[in-house]
């Protein structure tokens, strides 16, 4: 169930400085606000990283409890606040990957749903789960800053902009990482037995 | 997707490529935030502050730093009233409104003390004296690093050899206008 403050908050518009001071004077219909437009991409941005559903919801916790607790720390002027976001997460959960250097698979309980809404066949869906499967099976063996790069502009759609903010790099270093990123994806991929796409 | 300076078969494989990552990056679009995270952000963000580990940490090794030497200057301060109670009064200055009634910390180890008393009591006189600020880490007492140089009003009990066997810090007194 949606919480009546979020609900509220939908409709609020105003600048991310805005917010921020406003969350930072402990209002929460516009920590609700910001949650409601950013908490989707900032989740889904873990979970391409980390391929572990608990893991990213628990960075994506984190980012909007900080955000919450420490709302005067955000510079309108460096980024929009969903990079803020995305930032502490990154931040997170690259310290995890340092510590682990190995990720769990990427959950696909839904994969079937997802597929189910476009009315494919039985062996169709087999087959794009294999290619889901051997994709991020392949974005898994890149080095952090090769999947990240890959993963903020190419699964996430954001900005050259602002993926180099929020992975802390300059723009020229995010187009070399990823142009490196898909040309090792397709080497991955092509090594894999059977085609990807 | 840019695709540049790669051979023919390298731009068919990234073709290939940027339509699975088109079609992962639809997947990835339609995966669920948990229900749940909005509910556990508030209750988080309104719930008592969490400390860390090593904030623990470092609060439980700072008051260990803390006990040795404040235990040490408790005792230290218990022996040196009884010392203090043992000089002969004729030695003292005259009481001073500013002046504490006590607070001597015994420089002398405790065998010398004893040593002291089994000769016949301690004479000693008062002198005042000005002790820097890092002199008080010898002292076992704290002391702000960044006020090192600074001196300290003080009264050091000498005894009739020259040897000093306690030391009180005094408040500092406001000039004389």
């Amino acid at each position: 169930m949606i919480p009546l403050v979020q609900r509220r908050a939908v409709a609020m518009p105003a600048s991310d400085a805005i917010l921020a001071a406003r969350i930072a004077d402990g209002d929460r219909a516009a920590l609700a606000f910001v949650y409601t437009r950013d908490a989707g991409k900032v989740y889904r941005f873990a979970l391409a990283m980390c391929g572990n559903a608990a893991w990213a919801a628990d960075a994506t916790q984190d980012a909007f409890v900080q955000l919450a607790a420490q709302a005067q720390a955000f510079d309108a002027a460096r980024g929009a606040l969903g990079a803020w976001l995305a930032g502490v997460v990154r931040h997170r959960l690259y310290a995890q990957w340092r510590e682990a250097r190995d990720t769990p698979a990427l959950p696909d309980d839904d994969a079937d749903d997802v597929d189910g809404r476009h009315e494919i066949t039985p062996e169709l869906l087999l087959v794009r789960r294999q290619q889901q499967d051997a994709l991020w099976a392949a974005v898994r063996t890149l080095a952090w800053p090769f999947r990240e790069a890959l993963v903020l502009v190419d699964l996430q759609d954001r900005s050259y902009a602002e993926a180099a903010a929020i992975a802390g790099i300059e723009i020229n270093t995010l187009r070399t990482r990823l142009h490196r990123a898909r040309r090792r994806l397709a080497q991955a991929l092509n090594a894999q037995p059977g085609e990807h796409a | 997707m840019t695709i540049d300076s790669i051979t023919p078969d390298d731009k068919r494989s990234l073709e290939s490529l940027a339509t699975a990552l088109a079609r992962t990056a639809t997947h990835l679009a339609a995966e669920p935030v948990p229900p749940a995270l909005w509910t556990r952000v508030l209750a988080q963000a309104d719930g008592p502050p969490v400390r860390s580990p090593r904030r623990r940490f470092s609060m439980s090794t700072r008051w260990r730093a803390w006990l040795g030497p404040s235990l040490a200057a408790l005792a230290v301060t218990g022996v040196a009233a009884l010392l203090f109670l043992s000089v002969p009064r004729g030695v003292l200055p005259p009481a001073d409104e500013a002046a504490p009634t006590s607070g001597f910390l015994t420089l002398a180890s405790a065998d010398r003390l004893r040593a002291l008393e089994g000769a016949g009591g301690i004479s000693a006189w008062v002198v005042p004296t000005e002790l820097r600020r890092a002199d008080l880490a010898s002292l076992g007492l704290p002391f702000d690093p960044s006020r090192a140089g600074d001196s300290i009003p003080a009264e050091v009990l000498v005894q009739a050899t020259g040897e000093v066997i306690a030391v009180r810090l005094l408040p500092r007194r406001s000039a004389p206008r």
